[in-house]
């Protein structure tokens, strides 16, 4: 174990420099929209140039990039994200209020995934070139070529139109107590079931049309992954040595395990991705629609938090992701 | 001596979508307590087939087809799939040809060990099987077997995986140990070393040994008796010294001229021409007709094996016709 805590450290210290590159590309991209977003800020073409002036030097607009860059670092890391000029709130506020709609959406979806997708992969594997193997081959194409708001589209029209079963927008009603900010987790927190149906009524079809557009992907790796790990020498020479029932699903399961999270580690990638538009669609207020909403407005340092925020959690997810194949494969802890 | 396995007309096909391939069709020959019994022919002639069907390891496409492996008085092929891991790994071991194919990447060498004691022992912790593994580890002499009983598989030489195969192998006290190639993907230094160690423990353990080669040099230095395999029938049956002085098959005659013979000063080296006969067409009659020198019409009916002289077995017309006369 010595050599894991070893390279997690490792790993860690070769993450800083991603994240110093995402700050400066935040920076850089946000400053390189071919628009003035002052003049935006300050009320479009009939602004006074008096207004804009005072926004801009508000705004250390007026002083040179590296210096701009210094100052933006220096808030970053202090905690402060500058403050919106849309919502008159600081950036990380909104984030707190927005992301956790986000982040619920997200998890539960990523829930979907994992334990759909890996049983439907398993069984292909099982069942290899059966009707249901061909089937799952189908609901995988469908999957992945569907575009995500066509799926949602559908998905409304069945499940909230035509049979009237679910909500087709909106998050549901906040519990009486915000312990996380997630509407569904936190009703169980404060016992309300009656509020956590509601919640989880509401987080369905969204979540059910993200994870639909992964799972495919998922069934065919964790097929594909077992077939070949069954069909391994390592596995038949197990069964040789008499190995059988849980002793030898152990060697199959942990080396297809692999694989397995690195698709799931990308799926995670579309899925906030996919957020974006599914929010809009559903009128999610998560960090999607305030991030659409920001960039309608031009809202420089709202885009600027937003991106930071999704590079972040992509950096965040990598490490974790390569802390797994760690923890599994002793070949990466070189 | 006592027999301690008995294979009799086993068949093993695999079916294609080229066609059926005959890859063992009726091989017969038994096992004697604490012998070395070597399995030669040249590659694709059934060795691997046969040595995995006598604990049923085939898959699927493949599929044993007839004969019985009697082992104690029992037929090995009778069993379910629950009697055979029992047996698997306990009283008859496999040394597989690749050890760096053949253990787990993301196991230790000792937890292979561990597990497939505890495998077998009912109620043993790993824990304790771990201290198994060090003591194996020992007895076939891996320096330093404490630590290396840690070591994954990737930090180990080539030699030492297969050490850890064959502390596999021999951790259960088995019976018989069947090593299919075991020296062959190994460096030519070690391949000595992986012989030596596995005639000692064969003593230590009184373990027989079916050894599975195309190397007539292992053979010389390792086997007690010979079979020799050609295109999923056995063409000779003997023991080792009486084969290299006296082959009686063409094949067998080939083969030795193909190799130094460490028995008979031979001037030159030959190949036997032409190669082994695809294994879904095979050849009418004798198989190894087409590429014998001495094939007659005779050889077109297909030739028995039969006892030559004492306890050498040939199946071809010329040795037959003599015996006849
Ligand atoms: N899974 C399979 N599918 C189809 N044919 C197979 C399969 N496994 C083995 N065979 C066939 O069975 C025959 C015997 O194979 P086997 O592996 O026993 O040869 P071998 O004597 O061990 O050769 P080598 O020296 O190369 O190991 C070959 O002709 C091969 O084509
Ligand atoms: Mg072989």
């Amino acid at each position: 174990m010595g050599d894991i805590k070893r390279y997690i450290v490792r790993r860690t210290l070769s993450f800083l420099p991603t994240i110093l590159g995402v700050l400066v590309l935040t920076f850089v991209i946000s400053h390189i929209i071919p628009a003035d977003p002052v003049r935006v800020w300050a009320g479009g073409y009939k602004a006074r140039p008096e207004i804009i002036e005072e926004i801009r030097r508000r705004y250390h607009l007026d002083k040179p990039l590296y210096e701009q860059l210094i100052l933006y670092l220096n808030d970053v890391f202090s905690g402060n994200w500058g403050v919106s000029p849309m919502s008159k709130r600081p950036v990380l506020v909104d984030i707190a209020e927005y992301f956790p709609a986000t982040l619920e959406l997200s998890i539960v979806s990523g829930l979907l995934l994992t334990i759909i997708g890996i049983p439907m992969g398993l069984i292909a594997a099982l069942k290899k070139d059966s009707f249901i193997d061909h089937a799952i081959r189908v609901v995988a194409l469908i999957g992945t070529s569907a575009p995500a708001f066509w799926l949602a589209i559908v998905l409304q029209w069945i499940f909230y139109y035509y049979l009237g079963l679910l909500p087709a927008t909106s998050r549901g009603t906040p519990p009486s107590i915000r312990y996380t900010g997630m509407y569904v987790l936190d009703s169980i927190l404060t016992g309300d079931v009656e509020l956590f149906i509601e919640n989880l009524k509401h987080i369905l079809l969204p979540s059910v049309t993200l994870a639909f557009t992964g799972l495919g992907i998922i069934a065919r790796v964790v097929r594909n992954t077992a077939l070949d790990v069954v069909s391994s020498e390592f596995i038949d020479f197990a069964k040789a040595r008499g190995l059988q029932g849980l002793q030898l699903y152990r060697h199959i399961l942990k080396n297809s395990l692999i694989p397995v999270i690195t698709v799931l580690a990308l799926e995670i990638g579309y899925i906030l991705s996919g957020a974006i538009v599914i929010e809009t669609v559903f009128s999610w207020p998560g960090i999607g629609l305030y991030a659409v909403n920001a960039i309608n407005s031009l809202d420089y340092p709202a885009i600027m938090g937003v991106t930071l925020l999704i590079g972040l959690i992509f950096i965040f997810i990598n490490f974790i992701t390569d802390i797994a194949y760690a923890v599994i494969d002793p070949r990466v802890r070189l | 001596m006592k027999k301690i396995l008995e294979v009799k007309d086993l068949r093993v096909h695999f079916y294609t979508y080229n066609g059926t391939v005959k890859a063992v069709d009726g091989v017969s020959f038994e096992v004697y307590e604490g012998e070395v019994l070597c399995i030669v022919g040249e590659t694709g002639c059934g060795k691997s087939v046969t040595a995995r069907a006598i604990t049923k390891m085939i898959r699927s496409p493949g599929k044993i087809v007839g004969g019985r492996v009697l082992f104690n008085g029992i037929d090995i092929l009778e069993l379910d799939e629950d009697q055979l891991s029992s047996i698997r790994g306990k009283t008859i071991t496999y040394v597989y040809q690749d050890p760096s194919a053949a253990l787990d990447p993301l196991y230790t060498a000792g937890y292979h060990v561990a597990e497939t004691v505890t495998a077998h022992s009912v109620g043993m912790r790993i824990r304790e099987a771990l201290r198994r593994a060090v003591e194996i580890f020992h007895e076939i002499l891996i320096p330093d077997p404490e630590n290396r009983v840690k070591s994954y598989p990737h930090e180990l030489s080539g030699g030492m995986k297969q050490r850890v195969v064959i502390a596999t192998a021999v951790a259960n006290y088995p019976k018989l140990i069947i090593a299919d190639e075991p020296t062959t993907a190994l460096d030519v230094t070690i391949q000595a070393q992986i012989l030596d160690l596995l005639k000692e423990l064969k003593g230590r353990y009184g373990s027989s040994v079916v050894m599975i080669t195309h190397n007539l040099g292992v053979v010389a230095e390792m086997c007690d008796r010979v079979i020799v395999m050609y295109a999923g029938k056995i063409v000779e049956k003997a023991h080792t010294e009486r084969l290299f002085e006296n082959p009686l098959h063409p094949y067998t005659k080939g083969l030795l001229n193909a190799v130094p013979n460490p028995y008979r000063k031979t001037m030159r080296l030959e190949s036997i021409p032409g190669v082994v006969p695809d294994m879904i067409n095979v050849p009418e009659g004798c198989r190894f007709r087409p590429r014998c020198p001495f094939a007659t019409n005779a050889c077109l009916i297909e030739p028995e094996l039969i006892e030559a002289e004492k306890d050498h077995y040939v199946s071809c017309w010329l040795t037959s016709k003599v015996g006849q006369q």
